[in-house]
Parts: C-alpha cells; sequence; structure tokens
C-alpha cells in the first residue's frame, strides 16, 4: 500500500478544498485533517499516524504558522479545535487546567470572571490556543516583568507517536517530582509530541492599567531608558521601544523619531509611584514625556505587530541586554523595528529582498551568545532563508531527544532547528 | 588497629542493632549533629583541605562511628581527622542545631592519642611540660625576653634560620610587646581609682604573663580606671586551656582544680580574663569536671563568674578614656572569644570609645587565623593556609592596627605580617584600652606617632 | 567493585585529579556515605576534581568503565540524592566553588557548581544585587545542588524557583562531552530548552559544571511582618485568604507551636511561644510603597484570625526572625535525635484539611509532627520526631511519611516541592505519575546516559519500567549486558 492509500486509511472524513487551504502550511497541502476529541483521543490519533508513518503539523489557532522552515513532508493536519475546555479551575488556588485548543482570550474571560488572569499577552489571543501558546513560546510584551510562558506553566500532557499520553508537573505551583518536561514542550514547536492539556498558574488582575509614552531623539538612550526601568522595583508590565514606522503601525501618526511605550500596572499608588519613577528616569535619559492621548488599541496591536497575518517578514533577535545596541546598529535603514529592552529583543520587519543580508548582519552583531531567526515569512522568501541560523551547541541532545520521542519524525519533520 | 565497619552506616545497624556507645563520649551531645551541612562552608579546615572528613559534620560523624564502634580511636585517618581541626567552634555558632562542637571535640581527643611526632612533642614538651609549671614557665620567659634583648629575632630573619628552626618562625617575628625584661608581677592588689564598682580577680596567665606581661598591666589599669579592684592571685596559674583544648584531659583536670582554688575566698564579683582562650576554658569548667559531681558543681558556679576583660567591662559600662589614638584598627575576633564564649561586639564598642580610633571591619574577621592553640606547632601548613588568608584580608581591610583579644592569635597574626613585610602592629583592645587611659608602658611606633 | 577494577580505576582517576583528590580508602568512603537525609551508602572511590574539563573526564572514565557516578555537592539534600545507592564514585565539588564572572548589565553571574548560595548572594550586595532563590539551607547548599534540586525557598513565592534563575548550563555528560547549553541571553530563541529540562534532574542526566544565574537587583525594602494565630487551621485559612486579596508577599513561612518552641530553644527569634500557630509574611519594594502594602496585609491578616500582628521594627528583629525560620529543620535536632522532613505539595486551598490530617496520623502513631513550612506554596514540611536508635521506629516512620505523601498526592497535590524525590521518595513518585509518564521521562533520561550510571538509583522506581531497559542495573554485570539493549543509537 502506498503513502496516500495508507493515509487515507486514517480516520476522519475526505479533506475537502476548503480544509486544505485552511490548513495550508506555506505552500504544503495536507491530505487529511484530524480532529481529536481530547487528550486519550490525540494519543491514540497520533499513533496512529506513526503507524503509517504521516508527517502530521499540529493546528491550533494558526497564529503561529509563518514561524519555522517549511516543514519537509505534511500529510496529516491534527487540529485541537475541538479540545476547548476548562477542565479545572480553582480560583483560590489560582490554578486551572485547560485543554490545549482552548483560545488563550477564552480561557482569560474565565479568569476574568473572577478578577484573574494568565499575564501572558501573545499575539492575536482571540485566535491563538493555549497549545499553540505553548509549542511556540509566544510570548507578549509584559515578559520583562512576567516572565514567559515557561513560567506560569505548571504541568502538562501531551500525546505521543508512540500512543502514550503522558503527565509531567502537576496541578500545584510548586513541584519538583520527575522531570520538568513542561520546559521541553514550550517553543519545541510541536516537534516532540501534541500538547494536550495545560496547568496553569495564574494571578490576580491588578487594579489600575496606565499608558506613558515618551520620545527620544536617539534610539541609544530610549533602549537605556527600556533596560533601567525594567531593572527597576516597579519595572513596567511592558517597556517597549518602537521607530516611527512601527509607530504608525500601531495607530499613532505622531513624527516622533523613537518611541518609548510603558505599559504601568498594579493597584492605584503603585501605578502613581511608577509614573512618578518612569517620568523622571525618562527625563534623566533627555526623553519627552508625551501626555496626549494612546489609541485604545495601541497596545494590542504592539502585542500582534511580530505575527503578522499578511506577507511581512519579521526578523527577530534575542540577545544578552550589553548586544542590544549592537542589534540596532545592524538593521537596514528601511526596516521597522520594535524591541524589548529588558528582555533583550528586537522584532524588526524587512523588506523581503534584504532579509537574507540583514539575517547574516545581525546574527553577526549578536555574537555567539545571541540568536536570531525569522519570526514569520512567506513561504517564497523562507526558501532562501537560513529561518533558525545555526544550531545551538547542545543540538546533538536536540536530535537525540526528537530521535527518542518521535523515533519516526512524523511531528512537524523538517519544521525546527537543524531540520529537526 | 581494630576493623573498620563493614556495611554502611544504617544497613550495619539495621543488621547489628545500635551497639552501646564508648563510655566517655556522651552519645546524646554527638547525635546533636543531624548532618545537615550547614557548617561547612564556616570551617577553615574544609576550606583548605576540600575533604568531607575535616569538616565539622566529618568530625561529627566520625566521632559517632568511633563511640559505636563501627571505626576505632585509634585509627591513625581518624586520628589525622580529628586533629587536623582547629577546635575553632567556628561551626558551632553556625550550627542551627546548638551542636556543642568544643565539647563532643575534647570528648574525642581525651579518647584519641595524638597522632604525629610533632604533635606528641609538642605535648610533652609544652602542654605537660612547661605551661603546668610555674617555675619552669619563669625560665622560659626569662629567656624569651634575654633573647629579644640580645636581637636574636633579627639575627634569625636575616640569617634565614628561622625556616629550619623549631618554633623559628615566631622567634623570628616576635610581636610587639613590651621589650622590657618584666621587673615584678602584678601586685596582689591594685585599687580602684575613684568610685568603686567593683571587686574582681585577674587571671594573668601563664604565657600571657610572660611574653606580654605589658597587657595585663594595662587591663588591671583599665579595670582600675573604672572602679574595680583588681585582685590577683599570688599563685601563678595556668587555666589548663591549652592542655583541655588539644584532649589533655587529666593535665587540664587538675589545672582547673588548681585555678578555681587560686581565686576562691576572695569575695570577688567576677574573674577577669583578657586571654579569649582562657576565658571560653575557665566558662567550661563545668564540662571538664564532669567526672566528679561535686567538683562540676563548683565549676559551674565558678564558670558563672568568669568574663572576658572587655565583656565585662562594656557590661559594667566602660568609662570613656581621654587620650587620642588616631588610627584605623581592624578587630580580629578570636576564635575562643567570638565562638567560644559568643563575646563579639563589646571589644568592638569598647574600641570605639577611644577618642580618635577609626575600627573599620575586615572580611572574615571571625575566621580562624591558624594559631589554634598549639595548632600551628602541630600542624604548619594548614595552619599556614589560614594564616595567608588572614594577612590577604587584613591588607586588604587598610587598617593600620590590627586589635585582637588572644595571645596565640597576636602572636600568629604579628608574626604573618612582619614576614609579610608589613608594618601593622598586631596588639590587645586592653592595650589599646590601656595606652588611651595613659599608661606609660613601650608601645610599637605606628601607636606612639598616632599619640603625638 | 572488586578490588582490582577499583584500583585501575583509581589510578585512571588520579591520572586525572592527582593523588590527592581521588581516593579509596575505606575509611574515607564512610565519609561519604551520608547527606542530610536518613539514607547511608559507601561509595567506592571519592573525586574532588578542580575544573570543568577534570570532571568531563572523570565522566568518561567512569562512563566508559561503566561505573555509576553521584554528584554531590554540599550534601544537604533531605532526599538521599547524593547516597550513592548503587556504589561506584562520588564526585563532590568541593574544589569548584568559585564565582567566575558577575555581569550586571546582563544581569547575570556565571559560577562553579560548588559555590554556596548565599556566598553568591554576599558576593554580589556590595553591587547591589543578590541571587534571590533561598533554601533554608542557604548558608551551605551549593547552585550546583540547586540546579540538581530545582531548590525553592520562602523567597521563591513571588520571584520564582532556580529554574526561573538560571539561563544556561555546562554539561558533563557521560559521553565525555562538555556542552554548553542556554547561556547569557534572557530565553530561548530556538532549540529545545535543556537548561529548563536539566534543572532538577537531580544528577541523573549529567553533572553541571558551569552554571549561568539571573541576579537581581536588592529590593529597596523589605517589611516582615508575624501574624499570631490560635491554631493551625485558622493560620492555614488565611493562607489562601491573603493569596487571594491579590497582594502577593514574597514570602508567607507558617509555624506551628511545635517548632516555634525548637525555633525559640535555638536562636530565641522572638516568637511567641504560645501561639498556636505563628505567619512569618513579607512584602518588599520601595519605600514609600511597603507601607501601604504591609498595612494591607496586615489588615488581611487581623481579618483573617490573627490575634496579633507584628511587624519587625528593624533589620535586626527581621533578620532575627528570619534566622529563626531558616533554621528551624536543625532546631528539631534539639527537640528529637533524629527527625524526617517530607516536602508534599497541596493546593492552597486544601492545606487546612491536610493539616489535619496529618495531626490526626500523629495522633494514632504517637509520633510527635510538626510543621515548618511554605504556606504560601502550599509546601508542607511536616517533620516526623524519632529515635533511629530505637529498633523499628524508623521504619514506622518511613510508613507514617509514605501515608502523608499519599495524602498530599490524593489532594491534588505532589511528593516533592522541592526537595527532589532523590533516594528516600522513588516509590512514592508512583502516587502522582503512572507507568506512561515514568516512562517518557525514562526514556529522556537515556538520551543523556544511556546505561543508567548518572546517579542510580534516584528519581525512578526501583521496578523495571515496562517498555524501557531497567532503570537500575541490580549490579555491574548485569548492567554492562543490559546496556547493549540501553539505546547506544542516541547516545550523544
Ligand atoms: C536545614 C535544611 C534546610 C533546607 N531547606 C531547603 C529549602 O528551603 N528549599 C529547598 O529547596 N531545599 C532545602 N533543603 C534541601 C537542600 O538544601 C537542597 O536540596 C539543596 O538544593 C541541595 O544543595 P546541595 O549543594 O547540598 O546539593 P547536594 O545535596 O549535594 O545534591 C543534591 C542533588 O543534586 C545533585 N547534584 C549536586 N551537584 C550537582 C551538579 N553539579 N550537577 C548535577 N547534579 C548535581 C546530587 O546528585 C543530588 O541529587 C534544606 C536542607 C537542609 C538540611
Ligand atoms: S554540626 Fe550542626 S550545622 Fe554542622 S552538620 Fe551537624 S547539625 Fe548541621
Ligand atoms: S572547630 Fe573549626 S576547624 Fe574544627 S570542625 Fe569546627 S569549624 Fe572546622
Amino acid at each position: 500500500m502506498g503513502l496516500n492509500a495508507r493515509v487515507a486509511t486514517l480516520p476522519g472524513h475526505e479533506i475537502t478544498v476548503e480544509e486544505q487551504q485552511e490548513f495550508r502550511v506555506d505552500d504544503l497541502l495536507p491530505s487529511r485533517v484530524m480532529r481529536p476529541a481530547d487528550a486519550q483521543d490525540a494519543a491514540r490519533g497520533l499513533r496512529l499516524c506513526d503507524l503509517v508513518p504521516a508527517a502530521v503539523v499540529t493546528w491550533g489557532g494558526g497564529t503561529q504558522m509563518r514561524l519555522g522552515a517549511t516543514p519537509r513532508r505534511y500529510e496529516v493536519a491534527f487540529s485541537t479545535e475541538r479540545m476547548t475546555r476548562l477542565l479545572e479551575y480553582e480560583p483560590a488556588d489560582l490554578t486551572c487546567r485547560v485543554e490545549a485548543g482552548m483560545r488563550l482570550q477564552d480561557l482569560q474571560e474565565s479568569l476574568l470572571a473572577q478578577g484573574q488572569r494568565l499575564p501572558l499577552e501573545p499575539p492575536h489571543p482571540e485566535r491563538a490556543t493555549v497549545g499553540g501558546m505553548l509549542a511556540a513560546n509566544a510570548n507578549g510584551l509584559g515578559r520583562a516583568r512576567y516572565g514567559t510562558v515557561r513560567d506560569w506553566v505548571i504541568g502538562i500532557a501531551v500525546a505521543y507517536p508512540s500512543g502514550k499520553l503522558a503527565r509531567a508537573g502537576g496541578k500545584v505551583v510548586k513541584n519538583v517530582a520527575g522531570y520538568d518536561l513542561m520546559k521541553l514542550h514550550i517553543g519545541a514547536l510541536g516537534t516532540l509530541g501534541v500538547i494536550a492539556e495545560v496547568n496553569f498558574k495564574v494571578q490576580t488582575r491588578p487594579q489600575v492599567e496606565a499608558t506613558l509614552l515618551a520620545h527620544f531623539e536617539m534610539l541609544a538612550p530610549a533602549i537605556d531608558c527600556g533596560i533601567a526601568l525594567a531593572r527597576q522595583y516597579l519595572a513596567p508590565a511592558a517597556a517597549l521601544v518602537l521607530d516611527q514606522g512601527a509607530l504608525r503601525d500601531c495607530g499613532l501618526a505622531a513624527d516622533w523619531r523613537w518611541t518609548l511605550a510603558l505599559k504601568l500596572e498594579g493597584y492605584a499608588r503603585e501605578v502613581e509611584a511608577a509614573r512618578n519613577k518612569a517620568t523622571g528616569i525618562i527625563r534623566d535619559a533627555g526623553g519627552r514625556v508625551e501626555e496626549g492621548d494612546v489609541p485604545s488599541t495601541f497596545w494590542e496591536t504592539a502585542r500582534d505587530w511580530s505575527a503578522p497575518d499578511d506577507d511581512h517578514v519579521v526578523v527577530r533577535a534575542i540577545v544578552p541586554l550589553t548586544s542590544i545596541h549592537a542589534i540596532l546598529n545592524a538593521l537596514p535603514p528601511d526596516s521597522r523595528m520594535m524591541a524589548l529592552p529588558g528582555a533583550g529583543l528586537v522584532d524588526a520587519r524587512v523588506a523581503p529582498g534584504s532579509a537574507a543580508s540583514t539575517l547574516q548582519r545581525l546574527r553577526t552583531a549578536g555574537g555567539d551568545q545571541g540568536q536570531v531567526i525569522v519570526a514569520a515569512a512567506p513561504a517564497v522568501v523562507k526558501k532562501g532563508l537560513d529561518v533558525w541560523g545555526p544550531p545551538p551547541p547542545g543540538f546533538p541532545i536536540m536530535r537525540a531527544l526528537k530521535q527518542a520521542l518521535d523515533p519516526n519524525g512524523i511531528l512537524n519533520p523538517g519544521r525546527f532547528v537543524g531540520g529537526i | 588497629m581494630a576493623e573498620l565497619a563493614s556495611l554502611d552506616f544504617k544497613r550495619q545497624i539495621d543488621r547489628d542493632g545500635v551497639p552501646s556507645p564508648a563510655a566517655g563520649i556522651d552519645m546524646d551531645l554527638v547525635r546533636d549533629c543531624i548532618h545537615c551541612g550547614l557548617c561547612l562552608p564556616k570551617c577553615p579546615t574544609f576550606r583548605t583541605l576540600h575533604h568531607e572528613g575535616d569538616s565539622p559534620r566529618g568530625r561529627m560523624w566520625q566521632i559517632k562511628e568511633a563511640a559505636l564502634g563501627l571505626v576505632a580511636f585509634d585509627d591513625p585517618r581518624f586520628q589525622a581527622h580529628i586533629y587536623q581541626c582547629f577546635n575553632c567552634r567556628a561551626c558551632e555558632t553556625a550550627c542551627p542545631s546548638g551542636v556543642q562542637f568544643g565539647a563532643v571535640m575534647e570528648m574525642a581527643r581525651a579518647m584519641t592519642p595524638p597522632q604525629n611526632r610533632r604533635d606528641r612533642m609538642v605535648r610533652a614538651i609544652l602542654l605537660n611540660g612547661l605551661l603546668p609549671h610555674p617555675r619552669r614557665l619563669r625560665i622560659a620567659g626569662w629567656l624569651y625576653r634575654a633573647a629579644r634583648a640580645a636581637r636574636l629575632p633579627g639575627l634569625l630573619r636575616r640569617s634565614g634560620a628561622w625556616k629550619v628552626l623549631p618554633l623559628g618562625k615566631f622567634a623570628a617575628f616576635p610581636p610587639v610587646g613590651d621589650r622590657t625584661p618584666r621587673r615584678q608581677p602584678l601586685p596582689a592588689l591594685t585599687a580602684a581609682q575613684g568610685q568603686r564598682r567593683a571587686r574582681v580577680g585577674l587571671l594573668t596567665g601563664c604565657i600571657q604573663d610572660e611574653m606580654f606581661h605589658g597587657t595585663n598591666r594595662r587591663t588591671a589599669l583599665a579595670l582600675a580606671r573604672n572602679g574595680c579592684d583588681v585582685v590577683v592571685p599570688e599563685a601563678r596559674v595556668c587555666c589548663g586551656a591549652l592542655a583541655s583544648h588539644a584532649g589533655e584531659a587529666k593535665t587540664a583536670e587538675r589545672l582547673a582544680a588548681r585555678t578555681m582554688d587560686a581565686f576562691s575566698g576572695q569575695q570577688l564579683d567576677a574573674v577577669v580574663v583578657n586571654a579569649a582562650g582562657c576565658g571560653s576554658n575557665m566558662k567550661e569548667y563545668e564540662l571538664q569536671l564532669r567526672n566528679d559531681a561535686q567538683r562540676r558543681e563548683a565549676g559551674l558556679a565558678f564558670s558563672r563568674t568568669v568574663k572576658d576583660a572587655s565583656e565585662f567591662l562594656v557590661e559594667l559600662g566602660l568609662q570613656p578614656p581621654t587620650r587620642r589614638i588616631t588610627l584605623r584598627v581592624a578587630y580580629q575576633d578570636p576564635c575562643h572569644l567570638v565562638h567560644g564564649q559568643k563575646v563579639h561586639q563589646q571589644p568592638r564598642q569598647a574600641l570605639k570609645m577611644i577618642p580618635g580610633l577609626e575600627l573599620v571591619e575586615m572580611k572574615e574577621s571571625d575566621w580562624c587565623c591558624g594559631s589554634a592553640g598549639v595548632y600551628n606547632l602541630t600542624h604548619p601548613e594548614i595552619s599556614e593556609d589560614a594564616l595567608a588568608w588572614k594577612i590577604a584580608h587584613i591588607i586588604d581591610s587598610g587598617a593600620q592596627l590590627i586589635a585582637s583579644a588572644n595571645p596565640g592569635c597576636i602572636l600568629q597574626i604579628s608574626m604573618g605580617l612582619q614576614r609579610a613585610g608589613r608594618d601593622i602592629p598586631v596588639v590587645h583592645v586592653m592595650d589599646l584600652l590601656g595606652w588611651a587611659y595613659g599608661d606609660e608602658g613601650q608601645k610599637p611606633p605606628v601607636v606612639r606617632r598616632a599619640m603625638a | 567493585m572488586d578490588a582490582a577494577d577499583r584500583e585501575q580505576l583509581l589510578a585512571r582517576l588520579r591520572g586525572v585529579v592527582g593523588e590527592r583528590y581521588a581516593f579509596a580508602d575505606p575509611y574515607e568512603m564512610r565519609l561519604y556515605q551520608y547527606d542530610a537525609s536518613p539514607e547511608t551508602a559507601l561509595p567506592d572511590i571519592v573525586v574532588i576534581p578542580g575544573t570543568a574539563a577534570d570532571v568531563a573526564r572523570v565522566v568518561k572514565i567512569c562512563a566508559d568503565a561503566q561505573v555509576p557516578i553521584t554528584a554531590r555537592s554540599a550534601a544537604s539534600s533531605l532526599a538521599g540524592g547524593t547516597v550513592p545507592v548503587e556504589h561506584g564514585v562520588v564526585i563532590t565539588f568541593a574544589r569548584m566553588d568559585r564565582i567566575l564572572e558577575i555581569d550586571p548589565d546582563n544581569q547575570r553571574a556565571v559560577v562553579e557548581p560548588g559555590v554556596v548560595n548565599l556566598a553568591l548572594s554576599q558576593a554580589l550586595k556590595p553591587l547591589g544585587y543578590y541571587y534571590v532563590p533561598d533554601p533554608s539551607s542557604q548558608g551551605a547548599c551549593t547552585i550546583g545542588g540547586n540546579v540538581g534540586t530545582n531548590a525553592g525557598g520562602p523567597h521563591t513565592l513571588l520571584y520564582g524557583v532556580t529554574v526561573n534563575h538560571v539561563t544556561g548550563l555546562e554539561l558533563a555528560l557521560p559521553s565525555g562531552a562538555l556542552v554548553q547549553v542556554g547561556g547569557r541571553k534572557a530565553a530561548a530563541a530556538s532549540g529545545y530548552d535543556l537548561t529548563g529540562l536539566f534543572v532538577g534532574s537531580e544528577g541523573t542526566m549529567g553533572i553541571a559544571t558551569k552554571i549561568w544565574v539571573k541576579i537581581q537587583p536588592l529590593p529597596p525594602v523589605q517589611k516582615t511582618l508575624m501574624a499570631v494565630y490560635p491554631d493551625v487551621e485558622t493560620a492555614s485559612n488565611a493562607v489562601s485568604a491573603i493569596v487571594r486579596s491579590g497582594i502577593l508577599p514574597a514570602a508567607i513561612e507558617m509555624m506551628d507551636k511545635l517548632s516555634i518552641q525548637a525555633i525559640e530553644a535555638a536562636s530565641h527569634a522572638g516568637y511567641p511561644l504560645d501561639a498556636g500557630a505563628v505567619l512569618l509574611l513579607e512584602v518588599d519594594g520601595i519605600p514609600e510603597l511597603v507601607d501601604e502594602l504591609g498595612e494591607r496585609m496586615a489588615k488581611a491578616c487581623r481579618e483573617s484570625g490573627a490575634t496579633e500582628v507584628r511587624v519587625a521594627k528593624d533589620e535586626a528583629e527581621r533578620q532575627a526572625l528570619w534566622k529563626g525560620r531558616k533554621g528551624a529543620f536543625s532546631a528539631m535536632g534539639r527537640l528529637s535525635p533524629d527527625f524526617y522532613v517530607m516536602d508534599g505539595v497541596v493546593p492552597r486551598t486544601r492545606l487546612p484539611e491536610t493539616l489535619a490530617k496529618i495531626d490526626a496520623i500523629s495522633a494514632r502513631t504517637g509520633f510527635k509532627i510538626c510543621n515548618v513550612f511554605h504556606a504560601g506554596d502550599g509546601n508542607l514540611h511536616p517533620l516526623v520526631l524519632f529515635d533511629a536508635f530505637k529498633p523499628g521506629q524508623y521504619e514506622a516512620v518511613l510508613r507514617i511519611g509514605d501515608e502523608i505523601l499519599k495524602l498530599c498526592a490524593d489532594a491534588g497535590g505532589s511528593v516533592t516541592g522541592e526537595h527532589g524525590i532523590g533516594l528516600e521518595k522513588r516509590e512514592n513518585i508512583r502516587y502522582v505519575f503512572s507507568d506512561d509518564d515514568l516512562e517518557v521521562m525514562d526514556r529522556i533520561r537515556r538520551v543523556f546516559d544511556p546505561h543508567g550510571l548518572m546517579n542510580p538509583g534516584k528519581v525512578f522506581p526501583g521496578e523495571v519500567l515496562e517498555g524501557s531497559a531497567p532503570s537500575r542495573a541490580p549490579d555491574h554485570a548485569s548492567r554492562r549486558a543490559a546496556a547493549g539493549i540501553g539505546g547506544d543509537d542516541v547516545w550523544v
């Protein structure tokens, strides 16, 4: 029996043309869609795919599908769209357990009803799923203050090609029993298993939120200011530096050269104190604090900016704080950029034509302690790019881990670092 | 040499039951240690040797196993680890379980013959041969002063002979004490000046009085200036500290009894001691006399009256001295004061009362300098390592003078600093107080200049 | 290991670290049989390497000879993590205690595994920084050991445990490789998060020879409150109430009556001896806010039944309270010759019922059990007091421990919050993980350590797991045989 015939024996119905388009990855189309009902179902389904063996791309909300290299093969779209339940939520314990296909916004709404939230704001929460957020390690603007996905996940259940559904971690906020497989799967882009359930810890929502914008004539002081603020005791929930182009993208048509945007959160006095502190630091650095109104959609647009739905090419550098200036200097003049100085992160939208040379320059500027990747790009552009850059030093271990958990290489083959 | 247990501790106990512990070791004290390891980073021998056996926890463990017969007291490896201990009791300060490390160590040493040849020699000559005998001590003291008067130290230094002679480094780099020969002992009574506030005995000690007679005189002066009648017993006594810390239990017991006798019947409010090692020993006579219920009681009562000189003066309420000593001074905590007696602040407070004196802190001021009783004689290499750390921290501190409160430390650090070519004198806290109260005895040039 | 094998291996190891730092004298082996747990087992050889390269060579030599390797730092493990149950070679880090770099600009420090946790914070203090995770054993335990167990501490409630503060590792693996994973930057941008995976693996994957940690500016002000409650139940209900109120303190610790007595005997910290339970809370931040936070917290305490709330009036009082708390375990040495400490976790809301059940166990068995623990995390530390020299007591205590951990697991919690599974709880791990869960973990372990040589006998249950090679070969001969099916294909 040929591969196609074997794929055809998988559960599910004949794929429609619309579905093929819906689940398209770069220029590849699947020949099957599987929509498991729950975690156990996912494990069984994956086992069947492994028997074929059929190449599987797991689908959450599809907001990070432009991330990563084009897969080598693609037969089955494995969608978590039916796995959307909030399984447990104990507000008094500030913990919850959800199915991986739950949309982030739905989760946040349930939490909000109890005055709580998950302080993670990856792009497009109205579509992004919990599982996708983990797999892509999609973090929001608040990472310098609230940390990243890995800091909020306390347990996980993963379906493996072996057909096993295995858990790690648990439902309590502190736990060192067994290996911390949450860390392994976060950011693995679904190459080691299908995340089926996630346990989070959550926090009480801040009482007050405020935005502070400041503009600078020079980039360096704006960045230094961002770093200094992130180190402060009243670190802003987000400290973002934008250039003029990015600022326009976020709906602010000011002609400020460089803008430092701060989101302040906490209880009233805290926000007040943070504002005073920040104002002082900004003035000392030569910045101008702007008192005007900020468009209500400013933070949402900024959040989604690095995961565009269209064909923009986004290059991302994550570097030690001291290398951030070198990265910014290496950006081409026609790019647009947004930086999270406190997290050592720079996102830039670059012209497709200059993507390759920009990558090269940034990689040199980032040094051996930094990483520069393509965070989003259309298939045609990706073809000519080294999306992940040279594999990191521990790469042989990574390959061996892949081999151990997905021996037939059915999960997202070729999409991750070093062809994993 | 007896056999080692064949199994690990737990399995051995599981198989054979708990053996009855050796007499002479108080198992309750030993089992206070829960082997948590919190003391390890504070142990100077562990820092130097990196070996668990040379850490407080390792030593407690070995003593436990020895007491239960799983290893032998006369096992050379046991002896090596036990005698490699400074007995500085830093671990005692660090230990949250309240392990009385010093006490346990003394019990263990009493059960354990000394290990190396050097150690046996030091014991025979110094601990049992010299210190308990006032006459011999006086002769030794005379010899010491004569040698200094004849400028022997300089000779030794120039010739390099100090490197090979026994005790050579101490002879070549002696502390800056009074260089004048000791003319006469302190009077039996130094009367209080001004209003009388207390009547105290003063231990003049064995080595202390021979090498640091001036310090004793200044201690008496400081006490008198603060309204104390100072009684010095006629009989010269050695309190037995060196013997007891080295595990010479019999000699120690004898000396303890003698010391108590010397101070008895004098209606004293306190017995003041200016040598930390002696003070900590005398505060623990109960332990040394534990084999005799009646004397143990007496020991306990006596120990309650013992006070370190700065401890006593600060508690009494020190009268500020008037003469200025414009110097940057760092204080080195003698182990037996800070760890043995938990006296940490009082010497500093006393120093701060001296006009002009600026007190700076050095790093690790509460770490052993390697003197450790007779340890620098029995284990020169490990001792030198501890001294090297100490000297480095002193130099970093920028101090112009070091104050301490124990003859052993003063000798050792002074030797180390001179050898490193530093003109940083090491003196007793009571020296500085005494000078500031107007003592006219000889002073190191640094102090002389600072008081000019 | 037979004598000839041992001699041969010893000679090779001495070739790496020198005579003095590799030894096999049976007397000296007795000094490496224990840690802070009640477990013991004798190693065959002890090595004290001085550099990462030496560690790598030592590991390779042992792996080639198929000899188990156990990493031992300060050996303050409360789970028998450093006890070499399968004998073999113990590697200690007493000589690897250098702080290699402090890089305030990137908010990082780079250290060797033997650096004592507190020593790092002390070195950072003059620069205005500190290293956040502060296990109560921080005066002794090392960053290497903390990485091994993913250690927590009172102040990790708000700021996260070790894994949240480690950004990179250099690892010595059984293959002989010395590999850097992660590094100075904030997060992994590409590749699997091997740093996160390794932290907490208790030496079963390899040995950390160099560690990149985050450093954080010292809080400008800290305010410590002591809230006195009539009983443990009211106090534990208060914990949930406080956390829910939205002010998340930097620390919430609970001590019951018995613990308070031990602590006061040990350190005169100033805890009231007649209290039924005490909560120790801390808030930090800038001066103008801390007072307000402190007041809100005090209010929350009173509303939740505190009979007295005392704010430490100065740094000395604050230090005394914390010193008392951090010395609590050791202080138990004053109540009883031995104690057995557990490390279960329950959801905060289940604290009252769990504590009540533990109380019932104590009443039923006659063993005293005290509780002093990280209440804000729901991380219990019941300490069972006993006398190991009385026949049968240790076994009885183990049964009590087992029962308590089951209780925690059934309440939706975990069998260990910070001390690790180690040797002691390797069977209890089944209360929280199925065979499938463990099989996946074992598979991952084998990627690093195909022959089960790294700290064997820890973390995983003793019995063979279905679908993988024995996690613990009974002796060296069969380990050699097992190695054949152990998965050489994934040797890295
Ligand atoms: C009084 C007391 C209080 C304590 N309080 C706390 C607390 O509040 N929070 C807490 O989390 N723990 C606590 N502990 C437990 C213990 O201190 C921690 O587990 C600590 O992390 C162990 O550090 P260590 O240096 O002693 O490591 P060790 O005990 O030597 O080793 C611990 C584990 O890590 C492994 N390991 C050691 N070094 C390395 C390395 N370089 N690479 C890989 N693996 C390695 C070992 O094999 C072992 O499995 C306490 C212990 C005591 C005795
Ligand atoms: S002596 Fe004290 S600090 Fe040291 S291991 Fe024993 S109990 Fe712990
Ligand atoms: S007395 Fe000093 S040298 Fe001896 S074990 Fe204790 S700390 Fe170490």
